[in-house]
């Protein structure tokens, strides 16, 4: 057994070798040294201590890599950073205020200038972007955010505003009146907090639209959203609507309205984030409505932000927008998907 | 043999129960405590709800409960044998966005896609019950650890993406309907017959009882205790491979985030069942209604529209009400 457990040790080793070398490997940039492009749509402004770009170091810290928002946001740091030559630390924080505290405090240590980061909580992590800002390094958040005087920029679409354009589309498609269902994502997040108030200053227009059920998806996945949504119709079997926070929750939801015998086509169905298989759905006229956050160009802004802001030109206003781009039945057989994700022009 | 609670100090072959007298003795307080909850439980969201109980929405609860159901049984083994898993969840996760990937980004016909699935759950369990049972990690820090990397990989695999673009051949598997019911709760009935049978009325089941009971004791009484845990493990992660599967099939796409409170979600339905969290005594038949009442807490909350704060509180409270009948059943 002690034989079995040494060579157990030392493969144990090993494997934590090769495991630490391959994440190390994984983080760093491209070696090419290019100018990456400045922010699309934002000024710049004069800050202290400009640097080479190969000297720049920047650090990103996700929500969670498990929303493939970010996953395409990443792709577009990528893309943008290895045309600059410039290095980029990732970190997933996994939706843990705690895990995302300690990930700034980390890239503080490993001397990033700038972070941009999609806070997980927009109070719990104020005190990780105080102590990185006092540190001199430059907080920019992106898709989720905290106030604005506790981080230097944001870089995104104004979600509220989006918000209220889907729930403006969604109650137009069923002519002004009737029942409809909600369904979000957890309401600690801050989106979902944002699409919620966009929704309401909507909903407060139309009187004749009476929000029937809502439900939750903690997970945000198609497997609960489908549990969730089933029970909701079982309750609510005549609505005309249903809004979803993610494609993940719409396409859950697709599924529970063909289970239950109702055809999704009579339904307005609507989402956000414009994922393949919800984009299919729309082309088949299952599923109704999404919007693209473009994700793959709002992260090539994002890092042109940062990089900007590392070489002293903070933008000139505290809101970098990003475009959004609605999919329905009109353009999504003309987009492609490298359109909708925002890698290729539209 | 019996299919109640077992206590197992020493391994037995056989309790020799029978007729009335024996069944009576085994209607404790204990052991209807669950059953009658959830007969209560059923009541009150009857009454609160004219939708609750009717033939929509039951077969929806148990489509609700299969996932859960399904790895529950496997759960139910490795508690018993005395150790916990907590990959459950991340063993379901890339189980599942693996045979996705093998069928829609590999080309490979749909039932290899399944077989993948169950194979990469199989070697999940394989790896729990081998650094588990013969390199000798406690299993809570093992399976947290194999947990950690099956959800690293399925993160890496998809990009964080969903992979979709499944056969309907496949979807069916767990959505076709036979006598009324979907092929997903065929399944998890199927699984807790199988796994009862395996657990209460075989030779191996009489050595899971014992492993868990006292491992000194079952050694020293000749029963290769480390192969039986490694089976515990391999067992609960067949049955992950097989929720796995099935999740995927159900909603026709893999996704690397599914099932993160699976694995909370399953130990506690056991735990509320009856089987001990120190090993050596439950029933299958317990897990069972342990797992209908998860369900019929979540389904009857969602009907109700009962706010997600609240849902959070009663779910936790379901969740507290297992810690405290597991205490109560250590104390006597």
């Amino acid at each position: 057994m002690l034989r079995i457990r040494r060579k157990a040790s030392v493969v144990a080793a090993l494997a934590a070798a090769g495991l630490l070398a391959a994440c190390g490997g994984s983080s760093g940039g491209d070696s090419s040294s290019t100018t990456a492009p400045a922010p699309t749509n934002s000024e710049t402004t004069a800050a202290p201590t400009p640097e080479p770009d190969g000297d720049i170091l920047i650090g990103v810290s996700f929500y969670t890599e498990r929303i493939p928002l970010y996953a395409e946001m990443r792709a577009g740091i990528e893309e943008a950073a290895a045309a600059a030559g410039v290095e980029v630390v990732y970190a997933d924080a996994n939706g843990n205020a705690e895990t995302q505290t300690n990930q700034i405090a980390n890239m503080v240590t490993q001397g990033v200038d700038v972070i941009i980061a999609s806070p997980v909580d927009a109070t719990a992590m104020v005190p990780a972007y105080q102590a990185a800002r006092d540190a001199g390094v430059i907080m920019i958040s992106a898709a989720n955010k905290v106030a604005d005087e506790y981080e230097d920029a944001f870089v995104g679409p104004n979600l509220v505003d989006y918000a209220a354009q889907t729930m403006t589309r969604l109650i137009e498609g069923i002519g002004g009146s009737g029942k409809i269902m909600i369904i979000t994502g957890p309401p600690q997040i801050s989106f979902v907090q944002l699409q919620q108030a966009g929704w309401d200053s909507v909903l407060a227009e139309y009187p004749d639209v009476e929000v029937v059920a809502t439900g939750v998806v903690e997970d945000l996945t198609t497997a609960k959203a489908l549990d969730v949504a089933t029970s909701l119709l079982i309750a609510n079997p005549d609505v005309s609507a249903i809004m979803s926070s993610t494609d993940n929750i719409g396409v859950g939801v697709v599924q529970a309205l063909e289970g239950q015998g109702i055809d999704p086509a009579t339904v307005f169905t609507a989402g956000w984030d414009a994922q393949p298989n919800a984009v299919e759905l729309i082309r088949e006229g299952t599923y109704t409505l999404s919007l693209s956050f473009l994700g793959v160009e709002w992260g090539r802004v994002a890092f042109a932000t940062a990089l900007e802001a590392a070489k002293g030109n903070l933008p000139a206003s505290h809101y970098v927008s990003t475009p959004g781009l609605f999919v329905d039945a009109e353009n999504a057989s003309v987009l492609t998907e490298a359109q909708i994700s925002g890698q290729d022009p539209l | 043999m019996s299919a109640g609670t077992r206590d197992v100090g020493v391994p037995e072959v056989a309790d020799g129960g029978g007729g009335w007298s024996s069944w009576r003795s085994r209607l404790t307080l204990e052991s209807m405590f669950v059953p009658g909850f959830l007969i209560l439980l059923i009541v009150v969201l009857t009454f609160a709800s004219p939708v609750f109980l009717t033939g929509r929405n039951i077969p929806q609860i148990l489509v609700q409960a299969s996932t859960l159901g399904i790895v529950a049984v496997g759960a139910t083994f490795v508690i018993i044998g005395g150790d916990l898993d907590l990959s459950i969840g991340s063993n379901v996760a890339l189980s599942g966005v693996m045979s996705a990937v093998a069928i829609a980004l590999w080309g490979l016909p749909w039932p290899l896609g399944v077989l993948v699935g169950l194979v990469v759950g199989l070697i999940i369990g394989f790896v729990n019950g081998l650094l588990s049972a013969y390199v000798r990690v406690p299993a809570f820090i093992a399976t947290l650890g194999t947990g950690v990397l099956a959800t690293g990989i399925a993160i890496h695999l998809t990009n964080g993406l969903t992979i979709a673009g499944l056969p309907d051949e496949f979807g069916a598997l767990a959505t076709a309907r036979i006598l009324g019911l979907q092929g997903l709760v065929w399944f998890m009935l199927v699984t807790f017959i199988i796994g009862g049978v395996i657990l209460h009325f075989t030779n191996f089941g009489i050595r899971v009882f014992a492993t868990g009971g006292n491992r000194d004791a079952a050694f020293l009484a000749g029963i290769r205790v480390a192969r039986v845990r490694l089976m515990n493990f391999v067992i609960a992660g067949f049955c992950g491979g097989l929720a796995g599967v099935l999740l995927t099939a159900r909603v026709q796409a893999g996704q690397p985030g599914i099932s993160t409170t699976l694995t909370l979600y399953a130990t506690a339905a056991v735990i509320l069942g009856g089987t001990s969290i120190l090993g050596g005594q439950g029933s299958m038949l317990r897990t069972f209604f342990g797992v209908l009442l998860i369900s019929v807490v979540q389904n009857g909350l969602d009907i109700l529209g009962v706010a997600y704060s609240l849902q959070q509180v009663a779910v936790g409270a379901v969740f507290v009400l297992a810690a405290c009948s597991e205490a109560l059943r250590r104390r006597r």
